[in-house]
Formats: structure tokens, sequence, C-alpha cells
């Protein structure tokens, strides 16, 4: 079966916020000492010497993993979220990732099979789509046949550590994650997938080193690029609709939203960071969020964009009679969120 | 041998790989590094010899090199025509720091403008293989698509001790391209099976993961090759030739053995001349070894072999004719 996706549950888990003093991710001494080798080279953000595990700057604050919590414990435990007593009926996961896990060699995808999925006949991860790889997998799980009953998840997770940046530019990332189960036909679901647009473009020339309005600037561009692309191929709105972006209180939010000519959700406490992969996933909870406080159905653009060159951004139908949970929004009324 | 083969032929069109440099004589490595001579003998008496170094190149360039080496056989206008991009490796750091992507380099090196691109992950050597799988499902739910790039880059962090694999193999860095698409094909693609024990999904982090995949992995790769052939429709006797990873020379024998198909059916001349370069291991086997038994008739699988639980196998069959073309001598690229 393939045809229209929808989402029949969705949660995220965004860890404490913590304040910072390094624009790098966690210094967690030694874990990446391959990146300090020659090959590493082309693999470490420039500018990094070896040994660099801290470059210092004025406070701020995101929210940040513990020390041992993994990515893939961040991963597994959105799924487990999203998933609630569902997790049986999951045939296929697509887990997308940016950061490297500390336990390197380590498969998160295949964790999530062996832990959560066990029905699942297949697992991977998807990457080298910068953050911004949730509407990539959303493709592929668009793409991928469906027997009646059974569901996909599409994971996200990120955990920031150093030598990688966890503030390159004006907005910080957060250390998140979070999961959508996905399923077709679905009687009243949380949100119905309408569109889903992705572009793939070169990547900021000279990003290590760009300042924050190049940054910006680029990420606006493709950002409003994707969702002109999505709407396009829309047709009219049959509800109000709203727009949520990575960092939705941001001034780049802010730009996107008025380059479509749409209202942005409104902020929330905790909207000034990027929650990296697991963005829009995000996104898709501040939708279904809004449809059931307004108690009316919300169609939700979400997007996301990322310097690497990759932009993505989805149009859904959120229903006001989501239920929640603890952490997210389900369409099984007897799930124990 | 009888075999399932997509829905309308898809197949590969083109390949190369690049392997960076002059071939690597362990023995010379050996002493250079201050590797015991003990192992260094080991290595060589398991069939181990010549590897390449690329620590001075980054991904994007090793497969840049593969993409200027289809370029150099076909011009460059078909880069316009690729309309899905898929970039597959083992070794999680081998790619640009995140939020970097490989791929959007090459888009901005090449030009070109896929309608979909991202890498497949978290699958270590199986993942070559997931790749090419995506690469035929997105062709076959888009007939106005003409190709789809399978790119793979492995690069080694360090020396000798991750250079060296126990006393039965030597990672390689390189890179590799594979076009696959529905015309003037090289071979056609046919079945693709997995296997999966993700139990073993931290990969050899452990002891006792260690001790697990080395007491079952080979094991686990013949039921997965057995398998494999039951889901092609066909038995494991039926393959002209099969390639597996580039290391392990004894254990590909014992695996010949236990299928009870001769061990000259195992291609295992790259674990001496190339080294073992993860997911780059299918291009240069195909290459080097599978096109040619194809263009002779034969069927050819290749084993994706992981150490976190997962084995991918792939068929190559000969194209029917008329759609077969003079097969072209191998393409290889050693710079």
């Amino acid at each position: 079966m393939t045809g229209p996706l929808d989402v029949l549950s969705v949660a995220t888990v965004v860890p404490p916020r913590r304040t910072h003093k390094s624009r790098l991710g966690a210094p967690s001494s030694g874990l990446y000492h391959h990146l300090y080798e020659p090959a590493g080279n082309f693999s470490r953000p420039d500018g990094i010497p070896r040994g660099v595990l801290t470059k210092w700057s004025a406070p701020y604050e995101a929210p940040a993993a513990e020390e041992g919590q993994r990515c893939s414990d961040l991963a597994l435990e959105a799924a487990t979220a999203a998933a609630g007593d569902r997790a049986g009926t999951v045939a296929s996961t697509f887990h997308v990732q940016c950061t490297l896990d500390q336990q390197i060699v380590g498969s998160a995808a295949l964790r999530l099979q062996h832990d959560l999925f066990r029905t699942a006949a297949e697992t991977m991860g998807v990457g080298q789509t910068g953050t911004a790889g949730v509407p990539t997998a959303l493709r592929l799980a668009a793409a991928t046949p469906l027997a009646r009953g059974r569901a996909i998840a599409v994971v996200a997770a990120d955990k920031w550590i150093a030598p990688h940046y966890r503030r390159k530019a004006e907005t910080p990332h957060g250390d998140a994650a979070g999961c959508c189960l996905l399923g077709r036909d679905a009687e009243r679901p949380v949100a119905r997938l309408l569109g889903v647009h992705t572009l793939v473009a070169p990547p900021l020339a000279g990003f290590w080193h760009a300042g924050a309005a190049a940054v910006e600037d680029h990420l606006a561009a493709i950002g409003a690029t994707c969702v002109d692309a999505l709407l396009a191929r829309a047709g009219a709105p049959a509800a109000p609709r709203v727009i949520v972006g990575d960092a939705p209180a941001s001034a780049l939010a802010e730009r996107v939203a008025a380059a479509a000519g749409l209202p942005a959700s409104p902020p929330r406490p905790g909207d000034d960071v990027h929650l990296g992969s697991a963005a829009l996933v995000h996104a898709v909870c501040r939708g279904v969020e809004q449809a059931v406080e307004t108690g009316a159905p919300v169609e939700l653009v979400a997007w996301t964009a990322c310097p690497s060159g990759n932009a993505g951004a989805v149009l859904l139908r959120c229903d006001p009679g989501a239920v929640a949970t603890l952490n997210g929004w389900t369409s099984f009324p007897t799930m124990n969120g | 041998m009888p075999d399932r083969t997509a829905d309308g032929l898809l197949g590969i069109v083109d390949v190369a790989y690049h392997l960076p440099g002059e071939a690597v004589d362990i023995a010379d490595y050996g002493a250079r590094h201050a590797v015991a001579p003990d192992l260094v003998e080991r290595l060589i008496g398991n069939h181990v010899r010549h590897f390449h170094d690329g620590s001075d190149c980054s991904d994007g360039d090793l497969i840049g090199h593969a993409v200027e080496a289809l370029c150099d056989h076909r011009g460059r206008r078909w880069l316009a025509d690729v309309a899905y991009l898929i970039h597959a490796r083992t070794q999680p750091f081998s790619a640009p720091a995140a939020p970097m992507s490989v791929v959007n380099e090459l888009i901005a090196r090449f030009g070109m403008t896929p309608r979909l691109a991202f890498g497949v992950e978290q699958l270590a050597c199986a993942g070559v293989v997931r790749a090419i799988d995506w690469a035929c499902r997105l062709l076959r739910d888009d007939p106005a698509a003409r190709y789809a790039m399978v790119v793979t880059s492995d690069r080694v962090f360090g020396g000798p001790e991750w250079r060296i694999r126990q006393d039965a193999g030597v990672q390689t860095d390189g890179g590799s391209a594979i076009l696959i698409g529905r015309e003037n094909l090289r071979c056609v693609i046919g079945t693709i099976s997995y296997k999966t024990f993700p139990g073993l999904h931290e990969g050899p982090s452990t002891p006792e993961n260690r001790a697990a995949i080395a007491r079952y992995s080979w094991h686990q790769t013949k039921h997965a090759f057995v398998e494999h052939a039951q889901a092609a429709g066909g038995s494991v006797d039926d393959v002209a030739m099969y390639m597996p990873v580039n290391a392990d020379h004894h254990y590909w024998g014992l695996i010949a053995d236990a299928m009870r198909v001769p061990a000259e059916r195992f291609f295992l001349d790259n674990i001496t001349n190339r080294g073992h370069a993860c997911c780059n291991d299918l291009a240069l086997n195909l290459v080097d070894g599978g096109l040619p038994v194809i263009a002779l008739g034969g069927t050819v699988v290749y084993c994706g072999q992981s150490n976190l639980g997962i084995y991918a196998n792939i068929s190559f069959l000969p194209v029917p004719e008329p759609d077969a073309v003079d097969p072209a001598t191998a393409l290889e690229v050693a710079a």
C-alpha cells in the first residue's frame, strides 16, 4: 500500500537547558581523537586545531544531554514515547542523525530495531543531509510499501560533542530527539502529510569562517525557496495555515515566515534554540498543539534548513482531536503516553 | 541462475573506483611503523599485501576522482541526468564534519541537480547494498528519472592499530561511483536480500561483542548466502562468482566448504591486491573480478558483510539479449 502518510503519533525528547560557555559541544576529552589524525583534517571543523575542545564565548543556554547519555539513548527514548504500545506494528525504521554517536562504532538504527522495533523488516540511518534530514526520511517513508495496520518510524536525534560546534552562528543547537510514527489511511491521525519538498543545494561556501549574517542569509534563501516550492504544489488551504521553522523564535524564522506570507506559530519558551535533526519533529508537535488549542484543524508548514545546503518543508493538516502524551501527541486514545 | 530481477531492467550502467596514491606494501609499512614482524608475517601468510593510504584526501576528493573517471569514459552530460545521489560509508568519521555533507559537496563540484540526495548510514559495509537497493526503488517509482548514482568513500583515521584488522586484513582508503539506470547496462541488478542479527548493534565495542562477532559471523554469512540463493529462486551452486569483502581469506574458504561450492568461486584476489576498502569493495570487486564473469554469462553475488549484525547480498546478472552491449573493458583508475 502506498499513498499519503499519516502521523499516528509524535514525540520529542529535549534534555534540560544548561549554561554553556563554549561554542563547541560537550568537551569529552579523547572521545573523537581520530579526528586529530591527519585524515581527520577533512572531517573536523575547519580552524579547530589538535587538542582544542573549547572555544570560549559569552554564556548561553541550550538543552544538553548528560555526559553518558548517547545519541542513540535519546533516539530510543523519543521512539519509545512516540510508539507507546504500537512498537510491534513498525515495519520500517529510518533514523536521521547529523552528529556522531559517542560510541563511535555502534548503530542507533540497528539499536532501535533490536531494542524497540523488533518486527521491523528494515532499518537504516539517513545522513549527509545536515540537520535537515527528516523531510528526506519522510520522502523515503512515502516510497516504502506498507501493509494495512503497519507503521513506519522516522526517528531523529543529535547530541553535540566537541570538536563539533554547538553554536557556530547566532542560534545554538540543543541536544534533542524526536520520532514520528507514520501509517496510511488512519481513521483520525494526529496529522495528515499533504506534501513534502526537499532541496539539495551546494553548501554555504566558507561556512566555517562565515559570520552569523552570512549563515542566516543562506538559510533564509534555501528555507524560503523550499517553502515556496512546497506551497506552489499545494492546493488552496482547507484550514488556517501557520509556519514553524528551526528555532521558531529566531529572526531567521521570522524572515522565512514573512517571505511565505504566513503567520508564525506563537513562540514558546525554549524556541530560541535549534533542535538539530529533531527540529522538524518539534515543529510538527507545535502544529498539532495549535490545532488542539484552537479546537480546529490547522495546516502546518514546517521547514528546516542547514548550511550543508539541505532544506526541507512539509505541509500537514493537524487534527484538533489529538491526544496529549507526556512528550507529544497521539491518535491512539488507549495509549499510555 | 534463475533469479528475480527488477520490474523492468535496472542495472549498472558504469562503475569506477579510485584508490589514492601508489599501493603500499604491508611489509614496508610494517617496517616503517614498528609493526611486530610476526604480525606482518601472519598478514602476508593470510594473503594480505597491498593497500592505499589517502590521509591527505577528503571523502569528496576520493569520490570526485571516481566520478571523474566516469566522465573520462562517458563525457559530462550524463551528470545532469542523475536524479538520485546516494552515499554509503562504513567508517563513521569518513565524512565532512557535522553539519556539512559530502553529497552536497559533490553536487557543487559536479553541478548536479538531483531530486533527492542522502547518505545510507549506520549499516557499515552492508550500507552500499542498501544504497543500491534505494537507487533501484527510487528509479522504479520515477519512470522519468534516467540515472541514480551510488557513491562510496571510506578512509582510515590513524596508524597501524586502525589500519590492520587482526592478522587477516588491511584497511585501504578509497572512493567509488556506481551509475545505475535502465539502458546500456553492463549488468542487471537482481535479487537483494538482508539478514540481520541486531543484537550486535554496538559493533566490536566490547570484548563480548568482539568474541560474538569472531565466533558467529562466518556462520551468519553462510546463512545469508543460502537464504539469498533461496530468495533468488535458485541454489548457492548457481552463482559463478561470489565477491566477498576484501579481508579474511581463510574464512571465505570455510564458508565455501560449508556451502559446498568450490573455493575458486570466491573472488579473493583483492584481499592481496587492494585491501579492504569497506563500502568501496563492491565497486573494486565488480570492476576487477565481477564484470568480466558477467560478460561471459555468469551470475555474481556480492556480500556486504558488517560487524554490526547486518548482512546484505546482491546479485548481478548478465544483460539479456538484445539489450546487451559489448562488454567494455573494466574501468579502473588508480592515481
